[in-house]
This record gives structure tokens, C-alpha cells and sequence, in this order.
């Protein structure tokens, strides 16, 4: 046997104890984990007891064993409850009892972070002045953003007045981006804060003016007037905006309006522009003139004067008489827009003649490309004497206004279009359909037909020498036997890669683990420390499900959420199920964003749940819609959700605790994908979790373990992660406005893509990098989403092909990033990853597959090495799914005994043939890529997701069901409407 | 061809009225039930004799002294003489089979309606007296027996209820009923007949009239003399009458064919709509009326309310279709082993057995029941069931509502105690330990909250997952639930929600813990009637007072 034979066989006989012996120690783990959860919930129950019966002696026997659970475990139900005075007064006594502060000395040396917050929690079960210190002198030297926002959360809770100028050297020390978190930490302590401030002079340092403003928003005297206005006068930072904010805020808006009328500055200027629209009577709109003229302020005029029109609803005829008829006054322009979302309801009371105010408006919503609520309004005109007037009336306006004349083409009908004489809807010609450039084709079949290539070659250089004296019998042969041994390192490598991954994942997932088991939600819950969050839920044709679907999502637990319902243009009830379920009330159409999107109808809100928006706009596919939502969205991260999809209550926290742990700027957050197939869902929440019934869904549900719990974890630590769900990830808003938002092939980035979810990460990343920054897409390996996979074989190929295409579309787009050492990991690991090993490596596989089969059939060579490298990638296959299933569980069982051990035979399972035709399928995938042209776009322009198949109809309407269906490991169900309601084609 | 109508007393204050039917050539008999204070009218007839039989009986009774009338039929033909008799001033109750009843019930006849149902079952048509209804299992057959204090009444058509010459002479000739399709009762049916007293056909007067008299006497014997009485109101015997020969087939219209059909359709769909599809028997409503009916005749009897142990266990392990069939086996084996009483099913796994009197007799018969379920092969898998006894002496004037209350209790009580009990009386040891149940999915602080209440007194479970608190709530009935605002599967508020969609959970008292308080969870907790809504760290001492006043208030108010 040849010395590579022995090798393999040796590689193959160990994995495969490896495997056994990691099957084994899987049990054990369960076994044990098991037994050690049920000891610890006796030990907790006997703690208990001792507490209430204010058992000193029990107590100290429970000290002795495990001080540390022991102290947790106080601290725990501390956090829930007051424990009552002679359990209290125990508890006091028994913790005043032991050196409590020798025992977190230790701890807040450690060089782990979970040690050091043990530390800190354990100094502040107790008091006193000496504890405090200690406190102060451990933030002074502690790093981590997290480590110091539980350091200070135990100093707040002190109650006691810290020694203020050591606390704010220590807060000067922290990292400013961090640093609104940390002293949000010490709310509790505002009042005493500000008495302090009351009692010196103002400070310089920046954490101490922001320690200043946050007491002043806990407590505001008028006292606090003069040193605002000052602060806000002279700084132009966060520190000045901060104060103008609070000056707006928290005293009488009159008092600001007066002092800070004329002040130019933005921060002055946008309060201004809301206090004056709540407190202007309509008739005394011309007060708004000002701003209506200054370009960097309009828009701030406008939603004053929105704002206006919410407090008086009757005043439309104030507002139409301000537009006047004939002005090209800047008022009239923008008190148009103020009052566009009046429209219909205007032309529904208006008499024959048109008020001539009414057409002025008209005009100017049409010189402003405002032409979108006119869709609306046309649709739903009663065929009577007054339409027939106003389509006279907007063909003669429309002949002088080519823009809004082809905007309305294209999105109005036959028949209207006919009415108002316009011409056939004009191709939009600056939208690329296809991103892909015929270079960008021929760099990616080059890069594949390199690859494939590759072993030819090298098996021509090395065996130079003795290939002319071979015939071409023996060439065959000699090429066949290196060519197997190629592929079996070639197995070997890309299974190593995972296997390394796999690693990563484990490494990281223990320390995380520990951070979470630290038990920090309470005081992460306080206000303003975790990040707020914008929900965005796109909704095409949801009537059936999305009442429940907010339902659900209104019932997170989250401290701080919006929720915007984005309706795309809805062909069945959807928006009406909405209202009705929770009252909405139309409050304007917003303020458009920068974003590109679709025309927006109507902005509702709901009078009962402050939290709750929807956005009412016409048809334009999902990321259309999504930059909708992120043009309203104000929370700092954004957050898409399909309607279909479920979140776990708790994954918005596990993300956000993520953030709030890292010292990184987190850019992107992804979770867990599983398949929602077969479990029990009712009223939108996950009742139990049970292991779908198709076969192919159950290929994905170890698909999808194996690629989220044991890759993505992994790619986090090398800071490579470029893969983020659609169905569930987390953006840092900022940063997707900055890139512009999802691909829709208007706006600044002029294309469309299927991967659009996969292309919005690497567009952060690389932003990202261009800018000097040091973000980070991560990673929460908690935090779950239970989404629909394909059950039917051709949805499923329909979601393979466009993951592959969408990879495709964003190597081609992202091309420049490969290998370029500016983009730092993605660019030099991720993107030659993708390239080498999802890019050319189904076809390598696939090639090797046939050239081997084939050779073993005609007996050209011996099978043995084949079986061996088969037999290694299925050890190999096993192992990841099973470490895969392992640290999926690492803190949550999700699957019963009897179930993990069917996830186990499936992982099996899978390698014969399940693998292998995925991987075909994405060749085939990246033939049709090449050379046939398809546009996307134009087959499912109706929108993200077809009416009503998502999961009831799924069987009937397969072609479709997918889109709603999809997860997108690797690109998002998004089938772009290329125009608007299907109507414009 | 007669149409002079006649009245003869049979005796035993029984009298029979004889019509003429126009047109068939036949003779139609209905029956007079003399009574204290009201009188009972077997059979109203047709429309084509009722409206005669009105204006002859006006001039002897008055229509509104008859307190019930007994329809024999359950043909539309049967009724069709009701609108006239109601014209004329009846007001009293109609006991009718269920199908014609419920089409008076639909078309807005506004009498007092009770049904007949059973193939065997008792007619109480007031004045204590009973009459026994014998109904072959036929298609279309009826024929009814009534039993009045020993003696019996015989009436009617096996097999049709239209007129059948000769059955009568067979009838009373032999206890053999034979009509044209060679139906015979066999055998059976004479046991079941032990005396016959008095047998009158429903039509033609083929029965001849010395059979009457012989068995009368024979109940004569047997008890202590009955005194032939007369009924008041007619005087002297054989009364003959003389119709309007104008009112009779003028005064009512014959009912066309089309009407019946569509009235059959109606009524079919209607009894269907009675009956529970799971067990086949009558469901509450009907059992409500029954009960009713009881109570207003005054007998003693005892209802057995009989449940199948752990259903919610049940519906988990086996699911809700199979739990499905199950309770239609049960319903099955249940009226295999129990034929004398009524069976209705009651609500869920339970059903109501109507037993006659009161006593230990009645305990230990449903002991036998309880132990033939327990030892039962047939079932899919093994069960027990529960027995709650309310006894008609303990109801007052509240009647049904009370038996509603009293069943529930006990049955509740039977179910913490584990079931495969009997339980007649309420215990007064249930109520000593207040029962809170505490929903929290944190398990650790649930744990605390457990501990805490149980040592101040109360009995207290917890749960750490909505969809589990939802299922014990429906198995344990708590007396209040504390709920944490967020919980896996359920959170607070669609808990809420279904408590109060539920008719026996929606007033348990309610306490929302939440993580943090603002108005927008405030208004919607109002918004679900929750008004205890605690921010966490809650104090335990708090709790526990606010659950002590909230419990003592619920009992005020029950």
C-alpha cells in the first residue's frame, strides 16, 4: 500500500473513534448535566427554606460547600423580590457574618471577565462605605464595557454618595462610545448626583457634563436653565445637543421658543421646529415661514406643521388657505407636503368646481415628485362628475411635468393611463436587473474554470518528466490515481476547515456562555442601557397571520422596542386586520427618508401601544419594504422579521446582551435559523419544539444546526462573518443608512440582487473598513428564530438556487474586497473562502464525484481509496453535526432524547446522496448563472411573497410558498417587484 | 262515516273521545286524563279532527283547564290540531316526541315544550301521575303504553301511525303486535308489559270494549279500590257530541305534503343538532329541560354526574381524536351497564345519569358502575371515572343553577382528590387551604414564591411555562393565579386572555408580575380586567396580603 493509502485509512479509522468517542461523552455530558441540574435545584429549594425560616446555621453550611451559588442565588431572588424583614434582616446578618470581600478580592484580579463581574456582584450584596471604595478602585481598572457597567451598577446600588470625584476619573477613563451605558448605570443615583453638581462648580471632563445632563433629565430645577443654555450655547458636540434636547424637554416650551428663537443651529432648530408645531394654532402658520425656506431645515418645518395639523384635525381648510392658489411661495410647497396624506379625504368632501387652493396643492405635490398618493387616490375615485373634472384637470397638469407624468404611467393602469393621455410606462432604464456585468461573469467563470484546472496542471508539471514516454492508457491511469488522492486532501482540507470553525465555535461559545450564566439581565434591563430596537416586519398579503404575529412580537422581552408593520402594498385585508385589531389611527405619511423606497400612503400609529407603527405603502418587494420601515425606524439597532417567523421572547435580549458585552462597535447581529416545520405553534408563540416530518426539512434542520451553531460562531472569532438571515438579524441602523439600505435598484447604489441580506453585511463590512472603523458583524449563539424551511423538493431548489446565485451576485459585486489586506478578515479570509470553497468547490466536488464513480465503474481503478474518502467525510460529517447539536444545547435542551437521537441518524443519513445532490444543484445553479438570463425580478414582481401561501397554502402553490418559506442561510427570500403592484409591466 | 264525536269514561279517570276521521272512514280516539287541577289530553289529533274536537270538548271543559297535551305521533299530522287548540285558550305544557317538539319550538308555537325520547321513558303529565311510553326500535314505529298508578294505557299504531285494521284484536288478544310488514314486539315486549290495565287503539274502535273492563279489574285487585270517578265538568257517561258540521274541515287547513317535508328536513336537522356527535346522546340543553320537568312534577331522584378521570392527561397522551373516540365508548358502556336511568352528556368528559330516589341504594349502585368502568377490556386504554351526586332534596328553589354549582364542586373536589371516587356531599375541609397557583419562568424565584406561600398557609403550585399553567389551570382550578408578564409559549396577557374565554376560569382572580411598568402594559392589563400589577422586585409580604383580601373577597361574592 502506497504511504498515502495508510495515511487515509489512518485519518479515516480515527475519525471515526473520534466520533464514537465524542457520541459517548455527548451522553455523558446529558447524563450528567442532567443529574447536576437536579442537585442544584434541591440545594436551591433547601437555600430557600433556610431564607425564610432566617436559618443562620443552615446558611453557613450552604457557605461552606459552594460559597459562590450560594451568594448567586441571594443576589438572584434579590433582583425579584424583597424578601421580607426577618429573611432580610438574615440574610444581612449571615452575609455581614462572612469576609465577603476577601472572597470577590480573588475574583476581581482574574483575568476572565465573567470572574471579575462575579467579583463585582458579590461586593454588592453588601455595604458600606469601604465596599464602595473597593468598587471605585476595581472600575479604575477594569477594561471591559461590560465589566465596568456592572462595577457601576453595584456602586448605584449602594444608595449611598459615592466619593464623586473618583467616580467621574473613572468615567473619564471608560471608551466615549460606551460611555452614555455606563452612566446610565447610575440612575439610582441621580437626585444625590445633582445635588452634588448643585453644590460645585460645573466640571469640564466630558463623562462628567454627560453624568450632569443625565441627573438633570432624572430631576430638572429651574436652577438648571442657566447652565444648560450655557452648555448648549457653547459646545456643538453631543455634550450641547444633549443640553438643547433637555432645555426642549424638560422646561416650558414657550420659554424655550423665546430664548432660543433665532439661534441658527441645527440643535436649537429641530426642538424649535416640533415645540412650535405643538403649540401654533393653525391660523398663525406663517410663523413657520422661516424654516420652510431654509433647505437644511425644511424638513423639520414640515413635520412641525404635521404636527400642527395632528393637534387641530379640522384645520385642513386653515392649511388650504395658506397654500393660497397661484404662489410658488416655499410655504405653499411644504404645507402641501404637510398635508398630502389629507388628500383623499379632501377630494372624497370637494364640490364641483375644484377649489382652486385644492389644485394649487395638487400642482405642488407634483412639482415635488409627490405623485405617489395620487396612485392611491385615482384607484379608489366613484366614477362620478368630479373625476371626470379632476382627470381633465391632472392631464393638463401632467403635460407639463414628464417626471411625474412617468412615474404615474407607471404605476397607474391601462385605463387610467388612457384618461390622463400618457404614454406606455417607460423601462426604467438606470435599474440594472441583473447586477452582474458580463466581466463580472467572466471573472467568476475564470476563477471556476482556474480551479478546475488546477489538478490537470499540476498532475502535467509534476509528472513532466515521464508523461511523454507514457501512452495514453498509462497517462489515464497515473492521472486517474493522483487525481484520487487530490480529492481525498481536497475532502480533507474543506473538512478541516469546518472542523476548525467548529473549534472557534467552541472556544467562544464557552466564555459567552459563562457571560450570560453571569445572570446580568436585571441590571442590563435598567434604562438606556441595552440598545433600542426597530423591529421592521415586512407584510405582503398576511391578512390571515399577522395580527398574531404582532401579538407575539408586542410580547418580547425586551426593555425598549418598536414595531414597525411595513404593509407592501397588500392586495387582501392586511392593513384592515391591523386597524382593527389595534385601533390604528393614520398620523401622517411621515417623513420621507433618505432611504429609496416605494411611495408610503399613510404612517398609522395605535393610540393604546406607543410602540406599534405601520406603514402604509405601495408594492415594491421586500427590501423595498425594508427601506421603508428603516426610513421610520429610530431605534439604534433594526431588526427584520419575516411576518411568518417566530423569535424566542428572549432572543432580542441574548443579541442585544452581545452588544452590550463586546468593546467592539457591533455592526451586525445574527441568530439562530431553525426550521419551524413540525414543531407546535400556537397564537404566535412556540409551543414545542419537535423535529419536522418531511425528510427534507429534516436534511435542513441539521443543515441549519450545523452551519449556524458550529460555523457562524466560528467565523465570529476569526471577525470574518459575512453571512447574516434574513430572517432574523440585527443592523446597526446608522450604519445600514450610511450604506443606503437594502438593494433596490434605486437610490445610490443603482442595482438589485436576490442576496440581498448577504450583500447588505458584506456592503457594512466593507463600509465599514473603507472608513477606518473597527465594526464587527457578530454572532448570537442564544438567540433563536424558528422560520419556515421548503418542504417540497422544487421550492427547495428554488431557495438553493437563488442562496447560489445571491452568493454569486455579491462576489461579483464585492469583488475588489478579495484578497485585498484593507478589508482586513472578510477580505482576506472570508471573501477567498467563499471564492475557493462555496464558489468552486461544488463543482470540484461534483467533478471528483463523476470522475471517480465513473473510473471505479470501468475498473479503472481500485474503489478502496474512493470508499476511504467517502467514509472520511461522512466521519468527518457526523462529528461536526454532532459537536453542532452539542453546543446548540449548550444551555437550552431543545430536543428530547428520542429526537436527538433521530438529528443523529439524519446526520448520518444526509451524507448519502443529500449532500452530494446539493451540492450538484448549486453547480447547476452557477451553469444557469452563467449562461442563461434570468431576471428574478420580473418572475415574482408581485412582491416577497404570494397571497396567503406562505404556510397554509403551501402545497398548492409551491413556486411561491418558497419565498415565504425561505430562511436564507446565505441569501433572503426576496424576489424583488421590479416596478409596483404588478401594474407598470 | 261518523262525524258525531263520543265520550266514555274507561275508568280510573280516563276518558276516551271518539272521532270521526273525514274522508278515511275511520274512527280516531284521544284520551282524557281527569286530574285535580288540570287536565291531560292524549292525543290532540289531526288538524282535520282537532279543530272538531275543540268545539266539542269547549262545551264540557274549558281548553285552558288542560294543563298538558300528549302527542302520540311524530308526524307534522300529529300537531297539526295545536293552532286550533291554542286558538280556543290552551296554555298549558305540550309533551311531544323531541322531533315534533322542536318543530313547535321553531315555528314560534309558544307553549311550554317537553320531549319524549327514549325508546323507553316515563311521560309525567302531572298530578303525580306517570305514563309509560314503550317504544319499539323501528324506523317509523310508534306506540306508546301509559301507566297510571298500576293500570295502564295502551294507544296506538306498531309500525305506522297510520290505522291498520285488525291490529287491534291481536293487540289485545294476545300481547302480539303484528302489523302489515309482519313486525311482532315478541315476547319481550310482554315482559315489559307486566299488567296491562286499560288498552286503547288509537284509531277505529276494533278493540272491544268488555277488554277494558276485565283489566281494570284486575287493577282493582291488585290495589286498593279505585274509585270511578267522573270527571266534573261532564256530566253523565256516555256523552255524545255533536260537532259544527261546518267547523270540521273548514276551520283547520289540511297541511299540504310539500310543508311536511320541508318541516322534516327542519326537524331532523334540529334533533341532530341536539345530540352530542360524540357520544350520541342529548347534550345539556336538553338534559336542563329534563331535569326541569322533574322538578316541576316534584319526584325525588338523584343526578349522578359521571366523569372520565384525567381527560387533559388523556388528550395529551392519546390526542383530542382519540380522546373522542374513547368518550364514545364510554358513553356506549356506560348505557350498557346503567339501563334504568337517564343519560345525557353533560359538559367535556362528563355525563349526567338521572337515577329515581335518593338513598344508599343509589351510592351503591354507582359503585358497581364505577368498578364495572374500572374493570372495563373494551376501552383503548384503561380508565376510571368520578361520580358527583346531587340529590333533588338538596335543591331548592334556585333549582338548576344550584345543581350546576353543587356538581361543578364536587367534581372539582373529586378531581384533586385523584378521581375514581363517589362524592355526595361537599366537603368542608376543600376550602381550609386557599389554592394559588404561580406562573413564573425564571424557576428559581418561582421556586421561592411556592415556598413562600405554602408556608404562609396557602396550597400553592407553580409553573414555568404558559402552555403547562394553562393545562394544570383546566385541571386544578386555583382559587387565584399570580402570572409573570413574560412566560415561554403563553405570555400573561393571551393567558389571560383564554381564562376569560373560559366559562369556569374567567373569575379567578388575577395578579401580573412584570419586569417593568409603564402605561402602555398598564392599559392593556386594564384592558383585560387585570388590576394587581406588581413591578419586580415585588415584595413577597405585599403578595401575599393582596392574594389574602383578594380570596376573601371572592368568597364574599360567591
Amino acid at each position: 500500500m502506497a504511504p498515502d493509502t495508510i495515511f487515509l485509512l489512518g485519518v479515516l479509522i480515527l475519525f471515526f473513534a473520534i466520533d464514537l468517542v465524542v457520541f459517548i461523552s455527548i451522553l455523558l455530558i446529558k447524563w450528567h448535566s442532567r443529574r447536576t441540574f437536579k442537585r442544584a435545584r434541591v440545594r436551591m429549594l433547601r437555600i430557600n427554606r433556610y431564607i425564610l425560616e432566617a436559618d443562620l446555621a443552615g446558611l453557613g453550611r450552604e457557605y461552606a460547600i459552594e460559597p459562590l451559588t450560594l451568594l448567586a442565588h441571594i443576589r438572584h431572588l434579590r433582583e425579584f423580590t424583597t424578601l421580607g424583614s426577618a429573611s432580610e434582616e438574615a440574610v444581612c446578618a449571615f452575609l455581614a457574618s462572612r469576609d465577603l470581600a476577601s472572597l470577590a478580592a480573588g475574583l476581581l484580579r482574574s483575568p476572565w471577565l465573567h470572574r471579575r463581574i462575579q467579583g463585582y456582584l458579590i461586593l454588592g450584596l453588601s455595604r458600606g462605605q469601604g465596599i464602595q471604595k473597593r468598587l471605585l478602585a476595581a472600575l479604575g481598572r477594569e477594561r471591559r464595557s461590560l465589566g465596568r457597567i456592572v462595577c457601576l451598577s453595584q456602586v448605584a446600588k449602594q444608595g449611598e454618595i459615592p466619593d464623586f470625584p473618583t467616580l467621574i476619573a473613572c468615567l473619564e477613563k471608560g471608551a466615549p462610545s460606551r460611555r452614555s451605558r455606563e452612566i446610565m448605570t447610575l440612575t439610582a443615583l441621580a437626585t444625590m448626583l445633582h445635588e452634588w453638581f448643585d453644590s460645585t462648580d460645573l466640571p469640564t471632563g466630558e463623562a462628567a457634563l454627560a453624568l450632569y445632563l443625565m441627573t438633570v433629565n432624572a430631576r430638572p430645577v429651574a436652577a438648571d436653565w442657566e447652565r444648560l443654555a450655557g452648555l448648549a450655547l457653547e459646545r456643538s458636540d453631543g455634550i450641547g445637543e444633549g443640553a438643547a434636547a433637555l432645555l426642549s424637554e424638560r422646561f416650558p416650551a414657550k420659554r424655550f421658543i423665546e430664548a432660543f428663537r433665532d439661534r441658527p443651529e441645527l440643535r436649537f432648530r429641530l426642538p424649535m421646529a416640533r415645540l412650535l408645531g405643538q403649540t401654533l394654532a393653525p391660523s398663525s402658520l406663517d410663523e413657520l415661514d422661516p424654516w420652510f425656506s431654509d433647505p437644511a431645515i425644511r424638513e423639520a418645518g414640515i413635520a412641525a406643521a404635521g404636527e400642527v395639523l395632528r393637534y387641530h384635525p379640522g384645520s385642513d381648510s386653515v392649511f388650504l388657505s395658506f397654500i393660497g392658489t397661484d404662489s410658488d411661495s416655499p410655504r405653499a410647497s411644504a404645507l402641501s407636503r404637510a398635508l398630502e396624506y389629507r388628500l383623499p379625504a379632501l377630494l372624497y368632501h370637494a364640490a364641483l368646481p375644484i377649489d382652486p387652493r385644492l389644485r394649487s396643492m395638487i400642482r405642488h405635490l407634483l412639482d415635488q415628485d409627490r405623485a405617489g398618493i395620487l396612485v392611491e387616490v385615482l384607484s379608489d375615485m366613484p366614477p362620478t362628475g368630479l373625476r371626470l373634472v379632476f382627470l381633465d384637470f391632472l392631464r393638463e397638469e401632467l403635460s407639463s411635468r414628464p417626471r411625474a407624468a412617468s412615474f404615474l404611467s407607471r404605476h397607474l393602469d391601462t385605463e387610467l393611463r388612457a384618461a390622463l393621455a400618457l404614454g406606455p410606462p417607460e423601462p426604467e432604464e438606470d435599474r440594472s436587473n441583473i447586477p452582474v456585468k458580463t466581466w463580472d461573469k467572466v471573472y467568476l467563470a475564470f476563477l471556476v474554470l482556474a480551479g478546475l484546472a488546477f489538478f490537470p496542471a499540476y498532475f502535467a508539471i509534476s509528472r513532466s518528466n515521464e508523461l511523454p514516454w507514457l501512452s495514453p492508457a498509462e497517462i489515464l491511469y497515473r492521472f486517474l490515481f493522483d487525481f484520487q488522492f487530490a480529492f481525498a486532501y481536497y475532502t480533507l482540507a474543506i473538512n478541516g476547515i469546518y472542523l476548525l470553525l467548529l473549534l472557534f465555535s467552541t472556544l467562544r461559545i464557552g466564555s459567552e456562555a459563562r457571560l450570560w450564566e453571569s445572570d446580568l439581565t436585571r441590571i442590563l434591563a435598567g434604562p438606556g442601557i441595552l440598545p433600542t430596537i426597530s423591529l421592521v416586519v415586512p407584510a405582503y398579503n398576511e391578512e390571515a397571520n399577522i395580527v398574531e404575529s404582532v401579538n407575539s412580537l408586542l410580547s418580547l422581552s425586551y426593555p425598549s422596542y418598536e414595531i414597525i408593520v411595513v404593509n407592501d402594498g397588500s392586495s387582501d385585508a392586511t392593513m384592515h386586520a391591523l386597524i382593527k385589531a389595534f385601533g390604528l389611527e393614520p398620523a401622517g405619511s411621515g417623513a420621507d427618508g433618505i432611504l429609496p423606497s416605494m411611495p408610503v400612503r399613510t404612517v398609522y400609529r395605535s393610540p393604546s401601544l406607543p410602540r406599534l407603527r405601520v406603514v402604509d405603502k405601495a408594492n415594491g418587494g421586500k427590501a423595498d419594504a425594508l427601506n421603508a420601515g428603516l426610513n421610520r425606524a429610530t431605534g439604534d439597532y433594526f431588526c427584520s422579521i419575516d411576518a411568518d417567523s417566530i423569535l424566542d421572547p428572549q432572543s432580542l435580549i441574548r443579541a442585544m446582551f452581545q452588544v452590550v458585552a463586546s468593546d467592539r462597535d457591533i455592526i451586525a447581529i445574527g441568530g439562530n435559523i431553525f426550521p419551524v416545520n413540525g414543531c407546535l405553534v400556537e397564537h404566535g408563540h412556540l409551543q414545542e419544539i419537535r423535529i419536522p416530518q418531511e425528510p427534507l426539512a429534516r436534511f435542513q434542520t441539521i443543515e441549519y444546526l450545523r452551519s449556524f451553531v458550529g460555523g457562524r460562531l466560528g467565523w465570529t472569532l476569526v471577525d470574518g462573518l459575512l453571512i447574516i438571515s434574513g430572517a432574523f438579524g440585527l443592523f446597526r441602523r446608522n450604519a445600514v443608512m450610511e450604506v443606503g439600505g437594502y438593494l433596490t435598484g434605486k437610490g445610490a447604489w443603482r442595482r438589485q440582487t436576490v442576496g440581498e441580506d448577504m450583500e447588505i453585511v458584506v456592503r457594512l463590512s466593507r463600509k465599514d473598513r473603507e472608513e477606518g472603523r473597527h465594526g464587527k458583524v457578530e454572532y448570537a449563539y442564544n438567540a433563536n428564530c424558528w422560520t419556515e424551511v421548503p418542504e417540497k423538493t422544487r421550492a427547495f431548489w428554488k431557495q438553493r438556487d437563488r442562496w447560489q446565485r445571491g452568493l454569486m451576485e455579491v462576489l461579483a459585486m464585492h469583488r475588489g474586497m478579495a484578497f485585498r489586506p484593507r478589508y482586513g478578515a472578510p477580505g482576506m479570509i472570508s471573501m477567498p473562502y467563499f471564492l475557493v470553497f462555496e464558489h468552486i468547490g461544488p463543482w470540484l466536488e461534483t467533478m471528483g464525484y463523476l470522475v471517480l464513480i465513473v473510473a471505479v465503474i470501468f475498473n479503472l481503478i481500485d474503489a478502496f481509496i474512493p470508499i476511504v474518502i467517502f467514509g472520511i467525510a461522512l466521519a468527518f460529517g457526523i462529528l461536526i453535526s454532532i459537536a453542532s447539536v452539542l453546543l446548540a444545547e449548550r444551555q437550552i435542551i431543545y430536543f428530547r432524547p428520542r429526537e436527538f437521537l433521530m438529528i443523529l441518524s439524519i446526520a448520518i443519513v444526509e451524507n448519502f446522496g443529500y449532500r452530494q445532490v446539493t451540492s450538484m444543484g448549486r453547480v447547476v445553479s452557477s451553469f444557469m448563472f452563467f449562461f442563461v438570463d434570468r431576471g428574478w425580478g420580473k418572475s415574482h414582481r408581485k412582491g416577497f411573497k404570494t397571497a396567503g401561501a406562505a404556510p397554509a397554502g403551501g402545497a398548492a402553490a409551491p413556486a411561491d410558498a418558497f419565498a415565504a418559506a425561505v430562511p436564507a442561510v446565505a441569501a433572503a427570500p426576496a424576489a424583488q417587484g421590479a416596478t409596483a403592484g404588478g401594474a407598470g409591466s | 262515516m261518523s262525524s258525531e264525536g263520543a265520550v266514555e269514561a274507561l275508568g280510573e279517570g280516563v276518558w276516551r273521545i271518539s272521532q270521526a276521521l273525514p274522508g278515511l272512514g275511520l274512527v280516531f280516539n284521544c284520551y282524557l286524563l281527569e286530574g285535580q287541577y288540570s287536565w291531560c289530553l292524549v292525543d290532540a289529533g289531526p288538524a282535520s279532527v282537532g279543530g272538531g274536537l275543540v268545539r266539542a270538548l269547549s262545551g264540557v271543559i274549558k281548553p285552558s283547564d288542560i294543563g298538558t297535551i300528549i302527542l302520540l305521533d311524530d308526524s307534522p299530522f300529529a300537531h297539526s290540531a295545536l293552532p286550533a287548540w291554542r286558538k280556543a285558550g290552551f296554555h298549558g305544557v305540550v309533551i311531544a316526541d323531541l322531533r315534533v317538539a322542536k318543530a313547535l319550538g321553531q315555528s314560534g308555537f309558544g307553549s311550554d315544550l317537553r320531549w319524549i325520547n327514549d325508546i323507553e321513558s316515563r311521560v309525567f303529565p302531572g298530578d303525580r301521575r306517570e305514563l309509560k311510553i314503550l317504544r319499539p326500535a323501528r324506523p317509523t314505529g310508534r306506540f306508546f303504553l301509559f301507566k297510571e298508578s298500576g293500570a295502564f294505557l295502551f294507544s296506538g299504531q306498531p309500525g305506522s301511525s297510520l290505522p291498520v285494521p285488525g291490529s287491534g284484536t291481536e293487540l289485545g288478544g294476545q300481547l302480539r303486535f303484528r302489523d302489515q310488514w309482519g313486525y311482532g314486539a315478541g315476547p319481550a315486549l310482554k315482559d315489559r308489559i307486566p299488567a296491562i290495565g286499560l288498552l286503547c287503539p288509537r284509531f277505529g274502535s276494533t278493540l272491544p270494549p268488555e277488554l277494558a273492563v276485565p283489566a281494570l279489574k284486575l287493577a282493582d285487585d291488585a290495589d286498593a279500590p279505585a274509585s270511578v270517578t267522573t270527571p266534573a265538568a261532564i256530566s253523565g257517561s256516555p256523552h255524545v257530541i255533536t260537532p259544527d258540521a261546518a267547523g270540521i274541515p273548514g276551520s283547520c287547513d289540511t297541511p299540504d305534503s310539500r310543508d311536511y317535508e320541508l318541516k322534516e328536513i327542519m326537524i331532523t336537522s334540529i334533533d341532530s343538532a341536539l345530540r352530542d356527535p360524540v357520544s350520541g346522546m342529548y347534550t345539556r340543553t336538553y338534559a336542563d329541560s329534563f331535569i326541569h320537568s322533574l322538578l316541576l312534577k316534584g319526584s325525588d331522584f338523584s343526578a349522578a354526574f359521571v366523569r372520565i378521570d384525567r381527560i387533559k392527561d388523556l388528550n395529551r397522551r392519546i390526542g383530542a381524536g382519540e380522546v373522542d373516540v374513547l368518550l364514545g365508548d364510554f358513553a356506549k358502556i356506560l348505557s350498557e351497564i346503567e339501563t334504568e336511568g337517564f343519560l345525557f352528556r353533560w359538559t367535556g368528559p362528563a355525563f349526567l345519569l338521572i337515577l329515581e330516589g335518593e338513598g344508599p341504594s343509589i351510592f351503591r349502585r354507582l359503585e358497581i358502575l364505577l368498578k364495572a368502568i374500572a374493570e372495563e377490556k373494551r376501552f383503548a386504554i384503561p380508565i376510571t371515572a368520578s361520580v358527583a351526586i346531587v340529590r333533588s332534596s338538596e335543591l331548592g328553589d334556585d333549582a338548576l343553577p344550584q345543581l350546576q354549582a353543587l356538581s361543578r364542586e364536587r367534581l372539582k373536589l373529586l378531581e384533586r382528590r385523584g378521581g375514581n371516587a363517589i362524592l355526595d356531599r361537599s366537603d368542608p375541609v376543600f376550602d381550609e387551604r386557599p389554592f394559588v397557583m404561580v406562573m413564573d419562568a425564571d424557576s428559581l424565584f418561582l421556586d421561592y414564591l411556592v415556598e413562600s406561600f405554602t408556608r404562609e398557609g396557602f396550597h400553592a403550585i407553580g409553573a414555568a411555562r404558559g402552555g403547562r399553567a394553562l393545562e394544570l389551570m383546566d385541571e386544578t382550578r386555583p382559587e387565584l393565579v399570580i402570572v409573570d408578564r413574560s412566560l415561554p409559549q403563553f405570555d400573561a396577557f393571551q393567558i389571560r386572555t383564554r381564562m376569560k374565554a373560559s366559562s369556569d376560569l374567567h373569575d379567578i382572580p388575577f395578579i401580573l408580575l412584570t419586569l417593568g411598568k409603564n402605561d402602555e402594559m398598564v392599559i392593556q392589563a386594564h384592558s383585560l380586567d387585570i388590576y394587581h400589577v406588581f413591578e419586580k422586585p415585588v415584595s413577597i409580604v405585599e403578595l401575599i396580603g393582596i392574594a389574602k383580601s383578594l380570596l376573601s373577597r371572592s368568597e364574599d361574592g360567591a
